[in-house]
C-alpha cells in the first residue's frame, strides 16, 4: 500500500511539472462556471414564467432545473478532459525509459497501476471537488435538493474513474502521448455513442447489449438521484476491465 | 551471490543471449566485457528482473528472480545504461521516491538518501531539476540512486559513459573500495576500467560467454606462449641479436618509446627465462628488469571476439 501510494503521489505532483495541469483545471473552471451560470440564468426565466402553473412545480426545483443539466454537460467536458490527465501515465514511462527504473525497484505491475490510477483520479476529484463551490452557495440562499446533488457527484466520480482506467490502458499501448490521448479519446466516445443506432437494429438481443454497453445511459440516472447498484456495477466493470488489460499489456511488453 | 544458470533470450527471432551461464561469488568486482551488442545489457537486465529471460534461471542470493522478485530486487542497486530518470523531477524529490519504493524506513531514509547524494558527488545539486542537469550528472543520479539502500548487490552497466576523466577515476576508486564488501558486476566496453577494478572478467561475445577468469587464466587462454618484460641498460641492438639466438624465443619486441625495454614472447619453459638473464647478465648489457607480462586486455579482447 505505501509503495502504491509513493507512485500515486510522485505522478500526481509531475502532474504540476508541467504546463497541462494547469491548462486542464483553468479550462475545465471556466467551462463549468460557464454551464452553471447559464443552468442557472436559465432556471430563473423559467421560473418566473411558469412557478404559477401547478403542474410546472414539480420540476421546478433547482436539483432538476440547474444540476441536472450541469452534471450531464460536466459528464461531456470530463469526455474530453480525462483522456488529456490519462495520456502520459504509462507512455511517458516508457519513453523517458523510466520503466527500467520502476521494474528493477522491489515494485510489482499492481502496485505501479493501482498508484498511476489514484493518481489520475485524485486530480480528477479534486478537479470535481473545485466545483461544489455551486451547490454549496446554492445552499446558502436556497433548499436545493442535497441528496440528489450528492448522487450526481456518484455518477461524476464513477464515470471519471471508468474514463481514467480506459485512458490508462490506452496510455499502456503507446509511447507517444498525442496518440494515447487519441486511442483513449476514440474509446470513450465508441461507449459514448455506441447505441445510438440501436432502434434500427432488428435483432433485439445486439440491440440490448449495445444499450447496456453505453455510458451515458448508465450515468443518467444519477443525476436523476437515482443511485443504483446496477449502474454502479458497471461502471466498476469497466474499471476493472482497463485496469485488467492494462496489466496485461505491460505485463506483456517485458516478454517481448 | 549472483548464479546464472542457462540464461537464453530472443527478442522475436534475434537470440541476444545464448545459453549463459556464470556466478559471482559475494565481494567479487566482476568486469563483464563485450563488444557492442553482445548482449550485455540484455544479461544484466534479466538478472535485475527488468524482463524475463526466454529460458534460464537467475538466483540472487537465495532467491530466484522469477519466483521471489521483491526480495531478489531489494538486494540489487541497478544502474542502467543511458540512466532513465524522471526529466522533471528534482534531484532531492527523486532520490526521495526511490527511496519510499524500496522500503526503505522512514528512520533511516533521510540519512541514506545524503548518504548516496554525498556518495555520487551530488551535494550541490540537490535542488536541480533532473532534466537540466549534464549527461554526467545525469550518471551521478543513477549512481545515487543505485546505492540509496546500501544493496549487497551492485549492477552497474556502463557506469563511466560520459564522465570526464576525474568523475571517472573517482567512481573507480569508489568501485575498487567495494571489494571485499560488495558483489559487483561491471558492464563495460572501456578495457582500462575494467583493468582498473576487477578481480575477475567475463568477456561475452554474440550473446555467448567466450572466456571467463583473471588476466593470467585469459591471457594463457588467447596464448600458450609466456610473456616477460626485460630492460637493459647498454647495446640494446646486440641484445636484441642475441636474444634472437636462443632457443624458444618465438617474438621480440621494442618498446617504441624505450628502444631499451623488450617484451619477449617465448615458449612456456623456465630454462629459456634462466638463459636470457644469464646471456643478459654474462655480456654485461646492463640488465636492470625482468619481469612477466602478460598480454594487454585490448589484445585478449580482441583475439577473444575475432570472428
Amino acid at each position: 500500500m505505501k509503495k502504491i501510494l509513493s507512485i500515486c503521489r510522485r505522478d500526481f505532483t509531475s502532474y504540476f511539472n508541467s504546463p497541462i495541469a494547469y491548462i486542464v483545471i483553468a479550462i475545465f473552471l471556466f467551462i463549468a462556471g460557464n454551464i452553471f451560470w447559464m443552468a442557472y440564468s436559465n432556471f430563473g426565466n423559467t421560473y418566473r414564467m411558469y412557478s404559477q402553473y401547478p403542474w410546472a412545480k414539480e420540476d421546478l426545483t433547482l436539483a432538476q432545473m440547474v444540476f441536472r443539466p450541469f452534471f450531464m454537460i460536466l459528464s461531456n467536458i470530463l469526455l474530453f478532459m480525462i483522456p488529456i490527465i490519462t495520456m502520459k501515465l504509462v507512455s511517458e514511462e516508457k519513453k523517458l525509459g523510466t520503466f527500467e527504473f520502476l521494474f528493477t525497484s522491489p515494485v510489482t505491475i499492481p502496485h505501479i497501476i493501482f498508484g498511476k490510477f489514484l493518481a489520475a483520479a485524485s486530480f480528477v476529484i479534486i478537479m470535481l471537488l473545485t466545483t461544489a463551490v455551486y451547490p454549496l452557495l446554492l445552499a446558502i440562499y436556497g433548499k436545493p435538493d442535497l441528496k440528489m446533488i450528492a448522487s450526481g457527484y456518484l455518477g461524476l466520480l464513477v464515470l471519471s474513474l471508468a474514463f481514467i482506467a480506459l485512458g490508462l490502458f490506452a496510455s499502456s499501448l503507446t509511447e507517444n502521448q498525442i496518440i494515447a490521448a487519441i486511442i483513449s479519446f476514440s474509446i470513450l466516445m465508441l461507449f459514448w455513442v455506441i447505441n445510438w443506432g440501436s432502434r434500427n437494429i432488428q435483432n433485439p438481443k445486439i440491440a440490448d447489449i449495445l444499450n447496456y454497453l453505453s455510458i451515458p445511459d448508465h450515468f443518467v440516472d444519477f443525476t436523476k438521484g437515482v443511485i443504483d447498484t446496477q449502474h454502479i456495477f458497471f461502471f466498476l466493470s469497466i474499471i476493472a476491465l482497463g485496469l485488467f488489460l492494462t496489466g496485461i499489456v505491460i505485463q506483456s511488453q517485458r516478454w517481448r | 551471490m549472483i548464479q546464472i544458470e542457462n540464461l537464453t533470450k530472443y527478442y522475436g527471432l534475434l537470440k541476444a543471449v545464448d545459453n549463459v551461464t556464470f556466478t559471482v561469488s559475494k565481494g567479487e568486482v566482476v568486469g563483464f566485457l563485450g563488444p557492442n551488442a553482445a548482449g550485455k545489457t540484455t544479461t544484466l537486465r534479466i538478472i535485475t528482473g527488468y524482463f524475463p529471460p526466454t529460458t534460464g534461471k537467475v538466483r540472487i542470493g537465495d532467491y530466484d528472480v522469477m519466483d521471489k522478485p521483491i526480495e531478489a530486487k531489494k538486494m540489487i542497486g541497478y544502474m542502467p545504461e543511458n540512466p532513465p530518470l524522471y526529466t522533471d523531477m528534482t534531484v532531492k524529490s527523486f532520490l526521495t521516491f526511490a527511496a519510499k519504493i524500496r522500503s526503505i524506513p522512514r528512520k533511516i531514509r533521510k540519512e541514506s538518501i545524503e548518504k548516496a547524494i554525498e556518495l555520487s558527488g551530488l551535494t550541490n545539486h540537490v535542488k536541480f531539476i533532473i532534466g537540466h542537469l549534464s549527461k554526467g550528472y545525469k550518471q551521478r543520479v543513477a549512481l545515487a540512486q543505485a546505492l540509496l539502500h546500501d544493496p549487497e548487490i551492485l549492477i552497474l552497466d556502463e557506469p563511466t559513459a560520459g564522465l570526464d576523466a576525474k568523475e571517472r577515476m573517482d567512481l573507480l576508486n569508489m568501485i575498487h573500495e567495494f571489494i571485499g564488501k560488495k558483489t559487483v558486476v561491471l558492464s563495460t566496453h572501456i578495457l582500462a576500467d575494467v583493468e582498473k577494478v576487477c578481480n575477475r572478467v567475463i568477456i561475452i561475445h554474440k550473446g555467448s560467454i567466450v572466456a571467463e577468469g583473471s588476466y593470467e587464466m585469459l591471457s594463457s587462454s588467447v596464448t600458450e606462449n609466456d610473456r616477460f618484460a626485460l630492460t637493459v641498460l647498454r647495446n640494446d641492438d646486440e641484445v636484441e641479436q642475441e636474444l634472437r639466438l636462443i632457443d624458444g624465443i618465438i617474438n621480440i619486441t621494442r618498446n617504441q618509446d624505450n628502444p631499451k625495454r623488450f617484451t619477449v614472447e617465448s615458449i612456456k619453459d623456465l630454462a629459456v627465462k634462466e638463459k636470457v638473464a644469464k646471456v643478459l647478465v654474462e655480456k654485461n648489457y646492463g640488465l636492470i628488469e625482468l619481469s612477466p607480462s602478460r598480454l594487454p586486455l585490448e589484445e585478449i579482447f580482441i583475439e577473444l571476439t575475432k570472428q
